[in-house]
């Protein structure tokens, strides 16, 4: 019954299976990365080796293929190193991808200018595909149509530079083309797998997503039934009984125990009505859900603060109110409710005219609490006159020991005052 | 310990005006109060008057009303800390620099005004709903330059996490936290298994450091001094105390 409430508050839910890790998305970065570096190490460097004596410029050869080295360096470290818990590889580095495809495609406009006259796609012009493995590679997991864009680009830029040769011609065009369509072809496909295992991995994390969320929600909804299942069984024996025992004539409502009973019993509804609102400081907002019944009884309250009560869990709030509570429910004319926060410890307490004899029997009931032994019984029974109601409370007590610190409450009956302190300490002080 | 010679006031401070030796000496002390309604004027001059050692010898709704109004300055001065809708800790702090004995009572009791009017020199604070034996004790204790801690002075000394409060012992904190609970100093001693003459020293003690918290001004000084002849503390615990003596030599 208390395992709802044992688990910390607002811990953060179980999620429901592992979240996808982007193995598949990974993959195919790593795939890109490789083929752009090996195809520039190997096919490109040795087209460029094969025609070296024939370029117009060989410096700007070697700028141009130096160029496009350092991009496929930076293209694959943006894919590769990828900060952690991003969904799609080098997704934070968009825009230096996006200014990388420009320059890829500078440096094959100067590999295109300084190749072999007319041959920018022949043997001579290496940079023509190396250029559009860069492409790829930056723009691997952008929009389609920025790969498209930078294709249609690059395509444009070459074409000028045979243009510029004067030999785009007849033969040209078509040589060109089947270029661009099997190239194209290549890269367009590589694009739409990595856009295919993106989409199913986005799927699967929200999936898992939407798992933890209904168990979080299922979880919350059990705890607040858990919740209210022990309210009600609190109202049920406390409340429940003396309504019970008045309408079955066993208790007699003249009686002054049976009302200090009900006072209490009164005390104890507002306080469990109090508990479960949402109010900034809730510890406060339960005693004086408590002070208001005392009040309306005649009985004059005044509640001081000092320091700022910590927020504690609600067993802890129970077992701090409930021995203050009862010396407000016996209280006849006058109260004073303290409360002092001071580092590591809580302290609450009544200093009331309490009636000695009721008090006693709350005496009992809650210094039971601080025992460790067996505290079955203490309060129900044997006690004249509707004694059955004035519970030991020992539950709240042991909820309140162990990790979440302990409540220790000390009771002063004199003749005319009762002073009951409950005092929380944080676990470790 | 002191050398026996008559203490100084700390340097820089102007001396207390006459007529503080003369509520040692007759046994008379002279009560003032300011307080803007009538009627708790009245109420709070019956409630002092029904004490033989204290006579109220002027009243008024200001504070430079009543002090004109009286030949002699008071031995304390009793002030509603809430005048005409103002908070007047400000004016706390200017009687107390002037060797002023303040005795301030309010319907406000938050800790942080508490502390505030305890920095600024006052020698007790009362709230109104603590009566009449709490009022009478403040003002007699401040007239003896002794300390007085109430209720709710208490309460805000054990709850004070400011980084400038001075260093209070296990068991001065915890006196303190029980008096603010108890109203029955009794009851503490019973609680803390001590009597109730040590619970008083170990509140007061805690009071009396306090003197060392914020400005300095010649309450304080006479406070600690008082406390160092009645034996509460020891010239030693009291930083303070020694730097002003030094400064005055």
């Amino acid at each position: 019954m208390t395992a709802g409430r044992a688990a910390p508050a607002g811990a953060a839910p179980e999620d429901g299976g592992s979240e996808p890790s982007g193995r598949f998305t990974r993959g195919i970065a790593l795939s890109a990365a490789t083929i752009t570096c090996v195809w520039h190490a190997t096919i490109d460097t040795v087209n460029l080796a094969a025609t070296w004596s024939e370029h117009r410029s060989q410096a700007g050869q070697l700028a141009a293929w130096l160029a496009v080295a350092a991009l496929a360096a930076v293209g694959t470290w943006i894919l590769v190193r990828s900060p952690a818990g991003e969904e799609r590889p080098g997704a934070s580095r968009a825009d230096t991808a996006r200014i990388c495809a420009v320059l890829a495609l500078l440096a094959g406009v100067l590999a295109g200018l300084s190749a072999p006259h007319g041959d920018a796609i022949g043997v001579g012009g290496w940079a023509w595909s190396g250029v559009g493995w860069l492409g790829v590679l930056f723009l691997l997991f952008h929009p389609l149509r920025e790969l498209i864009a930078f294709l249609a680009a690059h395509l444009a830029l070459t074409a000028g530079v045979l243009l510029a040769d004067g030999v785009l011609d007849g033969a040209m065009a078509p040589l060109l083309a089947v270029n661009v369509i099997t190239t194209s072809g290549v890269f367009l496909s590589l694009r739409w797998v990595a856009g295919v295992l993106a989409r199913g991995e986005e799927r699967a994390r929200a999936a898992v997503r939407d798992r933890a969320a209904v168990l979080a929600r299922a979880r919350a909804s059990d705890e607040l039934h858990a919740g209210r299942g022990e309210r009600y069984a609190e109202v049920r024996e406390g409340a429940g009984a003396v309504l019970a025992g008045l309408a079955g004539g066993r208790l007699d409502a003249a009686a002054p125990e049976v009302r200090q009973l009900a006072a209490l019993e009164a005390a104890r509804l507002r306080r469990l009505f109090a508990e479960s609102d949402d109010a900034p400081d809730p510890l406060l907002h339960e005693l004086r859900a408590c002070a208001d019944v005392a009040t309306v009884r005649g009985v004059l309250v005044d509640i001081a603060v000092v320091g700022e009560p910590p927020e504690l869990p609600p067993g802890v709030r129970r077992a701090l109110v409930e021995a203050p509570m009862r010396a407000l429910a016996t209280a006849r004319a006058g109260a004073r409710v303290t409360v002092a926060a001071l580092p590591g410890e809580l302290a609450v307490a009544v200093v009331a005219d309490c009636d000695p004899a009721a008090l006693a029997q709350v005496s009992r009931a809650v210094l039971s609490e601080e025992g460790s032994g067996s505290a079955d019984g203490i309060g129900d029974g044997g006690r004249p006159g509707g004694g059955g109601s004035l519970r030991s409370g020992r539950r709240n007590g042991a909820d309140a020991a162990g990790a979440d610190g302990v409540v220790s409450v000390t009771i002063q009956a004199g003749e005319a005052q009762c002073w009951v302190e409950a005092r929380w300490s944080r676990p470790g002080v | 310990m002191l050398g026996g010679g008559p203490l100084e006031p700390p340097g820089g401070v102007s001396p207390r005006p006459p007529g503080r030796s003369r509520a040692v000496l007759d046994g008379e002390v002279r009560v003032a109060l300011v307080d803007d309604h009538p009627v708790v004027l009245d109420g709070v001059a019956a409630w002092l008057s029904a004490e033989d050692r204290l006579r109220v010898v002027a009243t008024g709704d200001s504070v430079s009303a009543v002090l004109e109004a009286c030949a002699q300055c008071p031995d304390v001065l009793l002030l509603d800390l809430n005048l005409h809708g103002d908070l007047v800790v400000g004016e706390v702090e200017r009687l107390a620099g002037r060797g002023v004995r303040v005795v301030v009572y309010s319907q406000h009791a938050e800790p942080e005004l508490v502390l505030a009017v305890m920095d600024a020199g006052a020698s007790s604070f009362v709230a109104k709903h603590e009566g009449r034996g709490e009022l009478v004790q403040a003002v007699l204790a401040a007239a003896a330059d002794r300390p007085h801690v109430s209720p709710t002075t208490a309460g805000a000394l054990a709850a004070d996490q400011r980084p400038q409060r001075p260093r209070l012992s296990r068991r001065e904190l915890e006196a303190l936290l029980l008096w603010f609970q108890s109203m029955s100093r009794e009851s503490v001693a019973r609680r803390m298994g001590i009597s109730p003459h040590t619970v008083k020293e170990y509140i007061d003690r805690a009071r009396v450091k306090y003197a060392e918290v914020g400005r300095p001004a010649p309450t304080k000084s006479d406070m600690l001094a008082r406390a160092i002849e009645d034996e509460l503390i020891e010239a030693d615990d009291v930083r303070g105390y020694r730097s002003w003596a030094a400064r005055g030599r």
